[in-house]
């Protein structure tokens, strides 16, 4: 029973081919994820999500097209110096925001895949899996962060033929292998310090300080609207702004930028910085990997029995609301997600209330009870349920449904509530029913929506929620529909009440569509 | 009795010092925390032969297995499959082993063909080989009509088979089995029993536990009862038979005794 092996199973070629085989494997299950069903309902899902994408990027392309246009426009002393400064402060949004939501892909990539398994008891070397689980991590990291930089980059050289912004293509595989390499080991370090259970934690917890630092730091140090000189025959960025681009480009961060235009000695730079980072990563970590960081005990505080569980009777939809409060307070994990999506926006609320407060506050709670609303009824859908008792109960699934959208709006909508009554009794009554008609329509329309997207794990499992990539979508929709309808809503109301009554209406024809759009997913009735 | 016993012992002794052995275990130590899982273990399951690994639940009997399989480290002790340490030549040792935990994990958007095809690249199968040895595992076990659909539409014993099939795919010569019949139907189970069967005829060994008791008395040749972390009987039927003084008992029976005799402090014979 000699197995014939078509390479010694230690040799280089041999790790090279699993490598390739498992980055593939990946790939391929991600994509079948995405497949849709054969159903009309499931096309024409995804005929929408598809067009939504490109819509997307469409309009990205052109933010980017205005953006360079209205540098060039501009006069300039040093144009070279400016076009640089605007490079690096693109370049560094994408390095932001990979690092930011690296970290929590790298903890589940390296340290929570379910075929660890059969890879770790295969006498593949684990330096081989590790690697190609890196390897799929920046893969994934470019993917999804890539549409910061990918319009830049197509603008530049297709648009204003400058070709040797192509590189920026190579350029942002190189930074995603070094983001991927410094969110590995500062996952390994996590660990290691704290725990698994914490470390999870902090993996939340740390990519939104990091974006709200960002976001509070660029808002804070940008000039603001009033400033930008926006009539139609003057659109030429104010010299404070420029200023502050220009000293962009004076800092080391710079390197990025003239990599990313093809400058040889930068491209060599960044190319070795990642295989050094590479190199230095799978040195480092690769005992950890070997050790096994998903069998670390875990001191998993057992649950209180007999509180959680009750019988079926008249308070049913009581008690399921009060069992998903439970349940997503004790899964910390999803409630700090849930928190660090909302706070975002703090930063530019922050500085928006530089010169107006309630309207700054108007606006983060629409954005709240949006956001919060959706998250908090996809926690609670996503915790551990127990199918069987479910399809057994008399009032069958429907009640069930109910009680996850109630129990996730249920304290955003208070708060919303609350906020209402501060700013009527604050004398901006305008404000206050802004966010009544704004906040509350949209934070029934996210649950009813984010409803759809939860789906319970198998028990024993551990709820994934963002780490899952499906949870972009969800995620993205709810952030960027809130925050539209509360920029809409909030801006409008300061001109007038007709253009806030337009705005609205704007708003409950979106939500209409996207609660349309979330039957068609998975019907209630 | 006592002498027959001894006796007997002395035979086993000489007999499995003789053969060669698929695995052996000395010493074996695993906390997790204050918790001892696995406790001063130590025993061989001599080539081509299959060991019955029992226990209550709680036992250590998975930890046990994960050890071997090289996905966890032992705390003290030493693991030898096929003469190869475990511990300081993790790759060879694994080389010729499979490992089927109790809930296996399949890619469930590949078919079972690409699953078989991808386990078998980590064992450095040729790709021709694998193919031609993937379509015979799947006719075997009546998958192969259903060859095109994902795993994830399989029921569970059919995603049982595959994980066996994924064990069998790069012949391994030692197979460490988690539980493999539950969930099974009666011929589903009887397959998979006959699969291995198969299997020990052509040399290879398999350590599995069960809680199916007549199972492992109908399949295993050798029987290892553990409690606590230790085993606390181990041997041939006949031999757990005299051990506990029940020449006509069950498995069952003598399952049972052995465990409530643990349990009660009574030291028995081992
Ligand atoms: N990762 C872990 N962290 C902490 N304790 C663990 C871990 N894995 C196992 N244990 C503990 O070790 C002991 C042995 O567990 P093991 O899974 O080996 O039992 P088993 O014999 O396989 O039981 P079963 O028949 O239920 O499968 C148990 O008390 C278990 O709680
Ligand atoms: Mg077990």
């Amino acid at each position: 029973m000699i197995a014939s092996t078509a390479s010694p199973t230690g040799s280089l070629s041999h790790s090279f081919r699993v490598g390739t085989a498992l980055v593939w494997n990946d790939i391929k299950q991600g994509l079948r994820k995405h497949k849709a069903g054969s159903s009309w309902r499931a096309r024409l899902l995804q005929s929408g999500g598809i067009l939504f994408g490109l819509i997307f990027l469409a309009s990205l392309h052109l933010a980017a097209f205005s953006l360079v246009t209205y540098t060039g426009l501009s006069p300039s002393d040093d144009r070279a110096r400016l076009f640089a400064g605007l490079s690096t402060a693109i370049w560094c949004f994408l390095l932001f925001v990979m690092i930011s939501g690296g970290l929590a892909r790298a903890l589940v990539v390296l340290h929570e895949q379910d075929d660890s398994n059969l890879l770790l008891s295969s006498p593949v070397s684990p330096r081989a899996v590790l690697a190609a689980r890196l390897f799929g991590n920046a893969l994934q990291s470019c993917l999804v962060d890539g549409f910061i930089i990918v319009p830049y980059i197509n603008i530049r050289a297709l648009v204003f033929g400058q070709l040797n912004f192509l590189w920026g293509y190579a350029v942002w595989f190189a930074l995603a292998v070094i983001v991927t390499c410094i969110d590995g080991l500062f996952s390994f370090g996590l660990i290691r310090w704290l725990g698994m259970r914490r470390a999870r934690l902090f993996s939340q917890a740390i990519p939104f300080v990091l974006i709200f630092g960002v976001t509070f730091f660029a808002g804070s140090m940008s000039v603001s609207i009033a400033q930008m000189n926006m009539t139609p025959d003057n659109t030429h960025m104010p010299p404070v702004m420029q200023e502050k681009f220009i000293a962009l480009s004076h800092t080391p961060l710079v390197a990025l930028a003239r990599a990313g235009a093809g400058s040889p000695e930068y491209v060599t730079m960044i190319f070795a910085a990642a295989a050094a980072m590479a190199l230095i990563t799978l040195r480092l970590t690769e005992r950890a990997f070997i050790e096994g960081t998903q069998n670390l005990a875990e001191n998993v505080t057992a649950a209180v029995p007999g509180k959680a569980d009750a019988p079926f009777r008249t308070g049913v939809l009581k008690l399921e609301i009060l069992k998903n409060l439970r349940l997503i307070v004790r899964t910390p994990m999803m409630a700090v997600q849930c928190i660090a999506q909302v706070l975002t926006p703090v930063g530019i609320a922050f500085v928006m209330g530089h010169q107006d407060l309630p309207r700054a506050i108007a606006f983060f709670v629409i954005f709240v009870a949006g956001v919060l609303s959706g998250m908090f009824t996809i926690a609670a859908g996503t915790v551990e349920e127990c199918d069987d008792l479910l399809s057994m109960s008399p009032r069958r699934v429907l009640l069930f449904r109910l009680g996850k959208m109630l129990s996730g709006c249920l304290w955003p909508l208070g708060l919303t509530l609350l906020a209402v009554v501060g700013l009527f009794l604050a004398g901006e009554g305008l404000l206050a029913g802004t966010v009544l008609f704004a906040g509350i329509p949209l934070g029934l329309a996210a649950s009813i929506v984010g409803e759809t997207f939860a789906t319970p794990v198998k028990t024993g499992t551990r709820p994934k929620l963002l780490s899952d990539p499906i949870m972009m979508i969800p995620l993205l929709g709810m952030q960027l529909t809130s925050g539209l309808i509360a920029g809409l809503t909030v801006f409008t109301a300061a001109f007038s009440v007709y253009f806030l009554l337009l705005s609205l209406l704007l708003s409950y024809f979106m939500l209409i569509l996207a609660v349309g759009l979330a039957q068609l997913r998975k019907p209630l009735f | 009795m006592e002498s027959i016993s001894v006796f007997d012992n002395l035979l086993d002794f000489l007999s499995l010092g003789a053969m060669e052995c698929a695995c052996e275990i000395i010493g074996l130590v695993k906390r997790f925390g204050p918790k001892v899982a696995v406790d001063q273990l130590s025993f061989k399951v001599p080539a081509g032969m299959l060991y019955g690994f029992l226990g209550v639940n709680g036992a250590g009997k998975t930890t046990t297995l994960r050890m071997i399989s090289g996905l966890i480290r032992p705390d003290a002790g030493q693991i030898r499959v096929a003469g190869i340490d475990v511990m300081t030549e993790p790759q060879r040792a694994k080389q010729p082993l499979a490992y089927i935990p109790d809930d296996p994990v399949l890619y469930g958007k590949l078919n079972p063909m690409e699953h078989l095809e991808f386990v078998s690249a980590l064992w450095g199968v040729d790709p021709l080989v694998a193919r031609k040895r993937a379509q015979e595992l799947l006719e075997k076990l009546s998958l192969w009509d259903r060859r095109h659909e994902w795993i994830e539409s399989y029921s569970r014993g059919m995603k049982q088979k595959i994980a066996l099939a994924s064990a069998l795919i790069h012949e391994p010569k030692l197979i460490l089995l988690d539980e493999p019949l539950t969930g099974l139907d009666a011929s589903a189970a009887r397959l998979v029993k006959d699969i291995l069967l198969d299997f020990l005829k052509q040399g290879g060994s398999v350590i599995l536990t069960t809680h199916i008791l007549e199972v492992a008395e109908r399949l295993a040749e050798r029987i290892g009862i553990m409690s606590g972390g230790r085993l606390i009987a181990e041997g041939t039927m006949a031999q757990l038979r005299s051990h506990s003084g029940q020449a006509a008992g069950s498995l069952e029976d003598i399952f049972l005794q052995l465990i409530q005799g643990e349990r009660e402090g009574i030291a028995l014979p081992t």
